[in-house]
């Protein structure tokens, strides 16, 4: 690991029965950064989101975290190294507010105390006040202004997508992982994601992504990590990759006339 | 605002309306196990406006009576129900009946904080309430303890049984906790039945009366005021925790576990927290109940006595603080109410029951919220 990375992966390698999902892979993110993660389904990309949040745990190699080794840690404690992470498949809280849910991002940024909890102190009132403000800034950094007093399962889904954004930043993650944050979405949606992710790396925020929207790829990420059945396949800038023949074989060369044409251009 | 967007024609929806409608279905797989409300929009999207101004009169209702927001009013109007429903008793048997209600309550809102919120079923419960009572009762009897210090030494041992038990199961998945507390329970109920030279054996033993100050404790007026407050208590302390960045933990892993831990909350940890709360409320429930009583028998650690208790939960609404209460106050009252049926009691009992859960499928208060609110 280099000292200017802040996340690096070396050696990673995960099989489930005979399928080797992740076959020694390496590689090292920068601070502040986008870093995109793409690859045809069934690449490996959702495993090795997993295995980056200790949701699996690696039959070989290391990761390593802001210096810290996170390598088999349970999940929450990565959340403690300083990551955060949205789901593909949305994992709101759906039986809690809009606003509950990005205030239990905050877990690990307020005192939990249990005797404070059960007494309902002043201190804790006035932590629990300051929470809730938090949340709502949050709230309005993402654009979801309108949603601050609903209810999660009332909310459309393109609003969950960003709640979880909204969760995930709460929890002031070094680097967070987006894991596709465009999916479902139409154009016009999947550009305010863009923005918020441009926005997000201009404030100092590293940012890992996982995606599928090959215009907001290119569009957003400083480097693109290219897998194909477990392994590196490709990895550079955008352009770089845009250009490397293996990638356009593997990937582009089967993707539809949208990305084609981004890629053109 | 953005101009319509030509896809869906015609004129434009209210905010979020376009977009929860282009993906309602393509979305439906991914939601619908998660998000079971989202598959009634599906219908008609004219449906939930048509209903909003009767949806929102009830749910304003609704939360002035047992809304989440402010519990202020809620714990005063509890307290002024406490106070005020001695006037309605004719008789001593009234007295009796409100004190193992209020005992019962204070057991279902324990319960109800790891059923509901922390997801794990107990099926030991009334092994910790007939601990709490025997090692009270022991104590203060067998080895001449004052009961104000036996009751709050017998209620800790148990949670700190408790404690050894949830923290090797509450890491593993699945319903570990409900065999493990099963087998607590049965072994509980086993030894309180054959030690007989310290807990009297299947016939029980003499509890001594709770002194305070000097004054023996006894009359069911006074216990009616003690165990009144018991509740209040309990009520207020679970409120508090469930209105707390602890509870707000549980609920997030209730809701999604694996998200919940990768936003940093320990879940096994946070389990175990809420197991051992819960056990500590049933113990206290215990040692006042025998000390009420003035005797304990064994059966108080029945197995069908957990059951029943998780029955009460259940019934009333997990999840809900007052559905616990309504739970413990319903079939603690009911069998009583339903003596006059004598040998019919127990057939109508579980017509009650089943009729309950069909129409009352997440119990009775969760169940009317949800009717309340829905848009």
């Amino acid at each position: 690991m280099t000292a200017t990375s802040i996340l690096a992966v070396s050696g990673l390698a995960k099989c489930f029965g005979g399928l080797q999902a992740i076959d020694d892979l390496s590689f090292e993110v920068a601070p502040r950064t986008v870093h995109a993660i793409i690859g045809p389904n069934g690449a490996g990309k959702t495993t090795l989101l997993n295995l980056l949040t200790g949701i699996y745990h690696p039959d070989a190699g290391r990761v390593m975290l802001a210096g810290r080794d996170v390598t088999g840690l349970p999940t929450h404690l990565w959340a403690t190294a300083g990551l955060g992470r949205t789901f593909q498949n949305l994992q709101i809280f759906f039986n809690m507010s809009a606003l509950d849910n990005v205030m239990v991002g905050r877990h690990l940024r307020e005192r939990c105390d249990l005797l404070a909890s059960l007494l309902r102190t002043p201190a804790l009132v006035r932590s629990e006040r300051a929470c809730r403000a938090s949340a709502r800034e949050l709230m309005h950094r993402v654009g979801l202004d309108a949603w601050l007093d609903a209810r999660a399962d009332s909310m459309p889904y393109g609003a969950l997508k960003r709640l979880e954004i909204a969760r995930a930043l709460a929890l002031e993650p070094q680097v967070l992982l987006l894991d596709e944050p465009a999916a479902g979405l139409n154009q016009t949606e999947a550009r305010e994601i863009d923005a918020l992710i441009r926005e997000l790396a201009a404030g100092g925020m590293t940012v890992l992504l996982v995606e599928h929207n090959m215009r907001l790829v290119m569009e957003v990420s400083d480097r693109v990590l290219v897998l194909d059945r477990g392994t590196k396949l490709a990895e550079g800038t955008p352009a770089e990759v845009a250009r490397d023949e293996r990638v356009i074989e593997a990937y582009l060369g089967v993707a539809d006339a949208e990305s084609t044409e981004v890629v053109d251009a | 605002m953005t101009p319509p967007r030509s896809a869906f024609g015609g004129p434009r929806p209210p905010r979020g309306r376009a977009v929860r409608e282009a993906f309602e279905s393509a979305q439906a797989d991914s939601h619908a196990h998660a998000h079971p409300p989202k598959g009634g929009d599906a219908s008609g999207p004219a449906r939930p406006d048509s209903r909003r101004p009767l949806g929102s009169a009830l749910v304003r209702a609704f939360d002035a009576v047992v809304g989440l927001v402010p519990r202020g009013p809620q714990l005063g109007a509890l307290a002024l129900v406490l106070v005020l429903l001695p006037l309605t008793f004719a008789n001593n048997y009234f007295y009796e009946v409100a004190i193992l209600v209020a005992l019962n309550a204070i057991v279902c809102v324990g319960l109800n904080l790891l059923i509901g919120y922390a997801g794990q079923i107990s099926l030991g419960h009334a092994g910790f309430y007939a601990l709490g009572g025997y090692g009270s009762a022991i104590a203060a009897a067998r080895w001449g303890w004052p009961v104000w210090a036996s009751m709050p030494a017998a209620v800790l041992a148990v949670g700190v049984l408790a404690w050894l038990v949830g923290r090797p199961t509450l890491r593993l998945k699945g319903h570990t906790l409900a065999m493990a507390t099963l087998g607590l329970g049965v072994i509980v109920s086993i030894v309180l039945t054959n030690e007989d030279r310290i807990t009297g054996g299947p016939d029980g033993m003499a509890v001594p009366p709770l002194v305070l100050a000097g004054s023996t404790l006894r009359g069911e007026a006074v216990w009616y005021g003690i165990a009144a407050a018991a509740l209040w208590i309990a009520v207020w302390l679970a409120g508090n925790l469930i209105d707390s960045p602890v509870g707000r933990a549980l609920r997030a892993l209730h809701g999604s576990e694996v998200a919940a831990e990768t936003l940093g909350v320990d879940s096994a940890r946070w389990k175990l927290v809420v197991f051992v709360i819960s056990a500590l409320f049933a113990a206290s429930a215990g040692a006042l109940t025998a000390h009420y009583a003035g005797f304990i028998t064994p059966a108080k650690a029945s197995f069908l006595h957990s059951v029943e208790l998780v029955i009460m939960v259940v019934f009333g609404g997990m999840a809900s603080v007052w559905g616990a209460v309504l739970g413990a106050v319903v079939l603690t009252v009911l069998p009583q109410a339903l003596t006059v049926l004598k040998d019919y009691e127990m057939m109508v009992f579980g017509a009650v029951l089943v009729t309950t859960m069909v129409f009352f499928p997440r119990g009775i208060v969760p169940t009317l919220a949800g009717l309340a609110s829905r848009r």
